[in-house]
């Protein structure tokens, strides 16, 4: 057990300590804010932004699917960089098992893409709470965030941490980035796909209307809300399996 | 008793590359050297003794511990330092050895302190991986192998591009190493290193085990036979390459001075001198030509 704590610490540093992190999480944040700071003209512009909860729905449409491809570009190469380096060799040596290293290296892109999106939502967040023109409880605002991070937050992070650390590891790391950009690519281009198929926005599916909703359309679809968890939650976990039973990731014990 | 001992190792890869060809042999306490050309097999043996590459066929064992049946108890007892290591350069080099500590099983930190305060590095503890020198992280390689106090230290071509300061303060640390009865397994092509340090070693040539033993055993194979001749030109050159192994070419600004192994006493009036481990080693190898 001390074994994959010590990989999942690791690798969580490891990832923390990346300057590319802080972009990414820099970047997402002032693009958020860029589109729904509350800004006279802004206030002006959006019809629910002086309300908390919409302000972080909102949050998680635009500037979290910057920071969705920003850590997949981060996580894509952490096990693959370690067959480049020579250090698989030298931890296969040591006397660690698959399931510790796979595990290890999941988990702690987990905690890592959670640690990134919490802080996202926190600073965008607090931003709104600072400047927001009229006088908002705090409460307001730690609701409905808590609620992103354990409604939205969750999900998404096993979504995207583990499709980014385990398909590369199995497949090319170009062909990711192909499949990645093929997906993204559709849903853009496709003018009603988000009506369709709400599951399949990695941030921005039917979840997050547990954090808001339209006064207009007050009633939550659980279908759509059931199909967008399984959809995150179940590409996350099927996407790792290929790495437990591929056999040449390993040594023969 | 022997700390490792190899029998009939063999190994052939998917390509059809015979890279192991029934190797046996064994390894006591102190420094061993396994010497061989580029592609000789000493990357894929190294890799078979510890535990990342399974052999065809063939037995190791470990301190007394089957490798095939008990992988987890030899791992315990190895620290390796393979060919190729680019270490993860956003770590400082403590918490990188200290990561590799804790792989291992090793949790007491003061251990990381000792295994950097034997390569001498723990003045930059701090420091990141990315920030050193090449000869700074080969010593930090080095202190993750040494970090547990491993009862068998597996080094890959350790001194590879390091400069001759650095070789000799690697020589010193596995010296020290070897002292408390450890067993050191060194691969290299750079005879000087073996030499320094090396009792025994093992010679390999296109996978298959030239020679095993004492290395003053091997230097006894060339003795009396090593001479140096001075030529003018270069056409005299290739007359002696057709009677002699030549080891070594110096040319000078008038003519040339050749090495040779005159093991058929071809050049009885040539001047004699003593045989080194290198005259040796290039002769096992076939000469300069085959080399």
């Amino acid at each position: 057990m001390r074994k994959l704590l010590s990989v999942i610490y690791y690798e969580y540093v490891m990832q923390l300590k990346r300057i590319a992190t802080w972009g990414v999480l820099a970047a997402s944040v002032v693009i958020t804010l860029l589109d729904g700071f509350p800004s006279e003209k802004n206030l002006a512009r959006i019809e629910f932004l002086l309300q908390p909860s919409y302000f972080i729905y909102r949050s998680l449409s635009f500037g979290a699917l910057i920071a969705t491809f920003g850590l997949m570009f981060l996580l894509s190469n952490r096990m693959a960089i370690d067959h480049k380096t020579g250090m698989k060799q030298l931890i296969m040596a040591s006397p660690i098992t698959k399931l510790q290293y796979i595990f290890g290296k999941l988990l702690g892109g987990f905690i890592y893409t959670y640690t990134v999106f919490s802080l996202f939502l926190a600073l965008n967040t607090l931003v709104f709470y600072v400047s927001v023109p009229i006088d908002i409880a705090l409460t307001d605002c730690l609701v409905p965030f808590s609620k992103a991070l354990i409604i939205n937050v969750l999900p998404v992070s096993i979504f995207i941490s583990f499709i980014s650390v385990a398909l590369p590891a199995i497949v090319d790391v170009r062909l990711f980035y192909v499949l990645a950009s093929v997906l993204f690519i559709l849903n853009a281009a496709s003018p009603d796909s988000a009506d369709k198929m709400p599951f399949y926005l990695i941030t921005s599916g039917d979840l997050k209307k547990l954090i808001w909703q339209h006064p207009k359309f007050p009633y939550i679809n659980t279908d759509g809300i059931q199909a967008n968890l399984l959809f995150l939650i179940g590409c996350g976990l099927i996407s790792a399996v290929p790495l437990f039973l591929r056999r040449k990731l390993w040594r023969n014990d | 008793m022997y700390n490792i001992e190899l029998r009939n190792i063999s190994k052939c890869y998917k390509n059809g590359v015979v890279a192991l060809d029934n190797i046996s042999f064994n390894v006591k306490n102190g420094v061993f050297g396994l010497l061989g050309h580029n592609g000789a097999g000493k990357t894929t043996l190294l890799k078979a003794l510890v535990t990342v590459l399974k052999p065809d066929s063939g037995s190791i064992k470990v301190c007394g511990y089957d490798l095939k049946s008990q992988g987890d108890e030899v791992r315990k007892r190895i620290g390796y330092l393979p060919q190729e290591l680019s270490m993860y350069p956003s770590l400082s080099v403590f918490d990188f050895v200290n990561y590799m500590a804790q792989i291992k099983g090793v949790y007491d930190k003061n251990q990381v302190n000792i295994a950097l305060q034997q390569v001498e590095m723990l003045e930059f503890s701090k420091r990141k991986i990315g920030q050193l020198s090449g000869g700074m992280k080969r010593r930090v390689g080095i202190a993750q192998a040494l970090v547990g106090n491993p009862e068998i230290l597996v080094l890959d071509e350790p001194t590879s591009g390091l400069d001759p300061e650095e070789r000799v303060r690697f020589r010193g640390i596995l010296s020290r190493f070897a002292k408390d009865d450890k067993t050191i397994i060194l691969s290299t092509h750079i005879i000087e290193d073996v030499y320094q340090v090396c009792e025994e070693l093992a010679v390999l040539r296109k996978g298959r085990l030239f020679y095993a033993g004492a290395s003053a055993d091997l230097i006894n194979h060339v003795e009396g036979k090593i001479k140096v001749i001075k030529i003018d030109n270069e056409n005299q050159l290739f007359d002696i390459q057709k009677q002699a192994v030549v080891i070594s070419t110096t040319y000078a600004s008038k003519g040339l001075t050749v090495r040779i192994v005159d093991k058929n006493m071809n050049f009885p009036g040539a001047e004699s001198v003593s045989a080194t481990l290198e005259d040796a080693y290039v002769y096992c190898m076939g000469g300069k030509n085959d080399a």
